[in-house]
């Protein structure tokens, strides 16, 4: 998949910024502060249908008013160009129209552009909290498997309404067991689906990931990824969930919330069988995530048979050189990159000499080109 | 922007209290009548008051009427052992327009969603109980596809069947997410069809 142009209006502090790009590296250069990983968040709003960044889609219009649209011509690697138009306005919300239709469900489009995003909010990912690995998984998964998202929505919708019931029943010390017993039914229907695809992914990936690794070091260090589901699964995830939820029963009316179940999973990495965690250094560190989103890139293509643009914000500063050039040639020789960076000098000849390569300068909510 | 006329600020006050207007559209609306010949708003003010005065709930399955008894549950020719629970009126209109069931409703009145304090105290669940005393031998439980109707169809799954009732719920060919009053009527026929014991 490639976008081939994006339009940006009322967008952060773009007020319009029309950019083409090429389909190998797209180098976004500028100051700081000027609008750089902005146009990366309105790709994320194209190909995900919401900000990488986690932000409410209310922050997005520019400052002063309450509405912003991007357009954009994406062409997926079968050649068929598709248009599509995110909009939004304070009061009729986000709309998503695909070549002029609506689409009124997420899970109807992501995965058709897929994307794989490399900003500075991923580098909690091997050292910050479960939430963080948990996050990955389901971002990669949704776009590869629409009914994962669906799976995963619905069960993210039962862990919700079964903890009202505990939280309730905990403040008004009264219990309704069928109530709770019906949700406790969905909860694990929807939450066995959700573990056993995890820990399937966790598997699939362990190979592309070990290869990534050795593609970034030469050393004979063995990476592992480990699925960590919250509960031990002895005979089959449905029947050890329910036997997790019966034994935590009580424990769950004292907290008024659910304890088991995938919203408790991890995923845990070692290095020669050690715990990331406790012993790597930064550089390990930054080696796993780069080669996490290098696997991510090769795993989604995979599975889906269309190739991901990679979005790279500020990578020059957040990992050291070396690490940077690798991620940036080894995927814009694959597929379209874009590159955030403030100033053009860090990039190497070679790097440019690779492939197609394009700069955009961005200066206060505008995008300059020098020969144009 | 405040008007000078008390009469049109209560007009638009009233509009932005209904579903879906904010103040805005409450202004247009507004607006608009102000110009519109008298009788056009005299009769949007008579079917306003209309719907209040004659629609009124089915005293058997609940569902909006202006009779009572409604027309389905005074029909001789549809099959009373059988009885359709729903969750709106809606949902009774989609699976009407398939022709495939000739049994009777129950409208619940929505699904379980203790997020939004709907509890089986809020649906008509006693009163689906006390309809299953009059030689009931199935129910189908018809709740939209998603986590509110799946909770409820097991909610009410374990209440029905120590009764000793054939209780099955409409198959899940309804799309995940979708609404019942929003599949089509092939898609619905299906799900009929393909009904499953709970
Ligand atoms: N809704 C908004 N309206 C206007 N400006 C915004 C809005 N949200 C963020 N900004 C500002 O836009 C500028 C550009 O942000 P960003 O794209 O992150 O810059 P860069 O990546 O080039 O450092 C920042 O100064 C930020 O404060
Ligand atoms: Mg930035
Ligand atoms: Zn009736």
């Amino acid at each position: 998949m490639r976008v081939r142009k994006v339009q940006l209006t009322s967008f952060r502090n773009h007020a319009e910024s029309s950019l083409e790009f090429t389909g190998g590296i797209n180098f976004i250069t500028g100051a700081n502060a000027q609008g750089k990983t902005s146009i990366l968040e309105a790709l994320s709003y194209v190909c995900l249908t919401k900000s990488f960044l986690q932000q409410a889609d209310a922050t997005v219009p520019k400052f002063g008013g309450e509405r912003f649209a991007v357009d954009a011509i994406l062409e997926t690697d079968k050649n068929i160009v598709n248009h599509v138009r995110v909009a939004f306005d304070g009061a009729a919300g986000k709309r998503y129209f695909l070549d002029s239709n609506e689409v009124r469900r997420s899970a109807d489009v992501i995965g058709m552009f897929p994307i794989v995003v490399l900003s500075p909010g991923d580098f909690a990912l091997t050292g910050g909290s479960p939430a963080e690995r948990r996050k990955f998984a389901d971002l990669v998964l949704s776009q590869v498997s629409r009914s994962y998202l669906e799976e995963v929505t619905e069960y993210r919708r039962a862990l919700k309404q079964r903890n009202k019931i505990l939280l309730d029943g905990k403040l008004s010390n009264a219990f309704d067991g069928d109530l709770l017993s019906a949700w406790t039914d969905a909860l694990i229907a929807h939450g066995s689906k959700v573990m056993a695809r995890r820990e399937k992914f966790v598997n699939e990936f362990q190979d592309a990931f070990s290869a990534s690794y050795r593609s970034l070091v030469d050393s004979g260090e063995v990476p592992g990824l480990r699925y960590e589901p919250s509960f031990r699964v002895e005979t089959d995830i449905e029947s050890d969930f329910r036997k997790a939820i019966r034994e935590l029963g009580r424990a769950e009316r004292a907290r008024g919330a659910t304890l088991a179940g995938p919203h408790r999973d991890d995923i845990s990495f070692t290095l020669n069988g050690m715990p990331l965690k406790e012993f790597a250094s930064q550089g390990q560190h930054k080696t796993f995530l780069v080669a996490m989103k290098m696997a991510e890139f090769g795993y989604i293509r995979g599975m889906l048979g269309e190739t991901p643009a990679m979005l790279l914000d500020d990578v020059m500063t957040e990992l050291d050189y070396s690490r940077a050039t690798r991620v940036i040639q080894a995927v814009g020789t694959l597929g379209q990159a874009f590159v955030t960076a403030t100033d053009m000098l860090s990039f190497d000849d070679k790097m440019l000499d690779a492939r197609e390569t394009k700069f955009h300068f961005v200066r206060e909510g505008s995008v300059v080109y020098e020969n144009a | 922007m405040i008007y000078t006329s008390q009469a049109l600020e209560t007009l638009i006050g009233e509009f932005s209290k209904l579903p879906g207007i904010g103040r805005k559209t409450a202004q247009r609306l507004a607006l608009h009548l102000l110009k519109a010949e008298s009788e056009d708003a005299e009769r949007l003010a008579a079917a306003i008051l209309d719907v209040k005065r004659r629609i009124r709930y089915c005293s058997v399955c609940l569902n909006i009427t202006e009779k009572d008894p409604c027309s389905i549950c005074s029909d001789a020719g549809r099959d009373h052992a059988s009885i359709c629970v729903v969750e709106d009126p809606s949902d009774v209109i989609a699976l009407e327009k398939t022709n495939e069931f000739h049994g009777v409703y129950h409208v619940l009145g929505g699904a379980l969603s203790p997020l939004e304090g709907i509890t089986p105290d809020q649906l008509r669940v006693r009163e689906l109980l006390n309809r299953l005393r009059g030689g009931v031998t199935e129910v189908i439980l018809a709740m939209n596809p998603d986590v509110e109707g799946e909770a409820t169809t097991i909610y009410l799954g374990n209440l029905l069947k120590p009764l000793g009732i054939r209780v099955t719920r409409i198959a899940r060919g309804v799309p995940v997410g979708g609404d019942l009053e929003f599949a089509d009527e092939a898609t619905l026929v299906r799900a009929l069809e393909g009904r499953i014991v709970v």
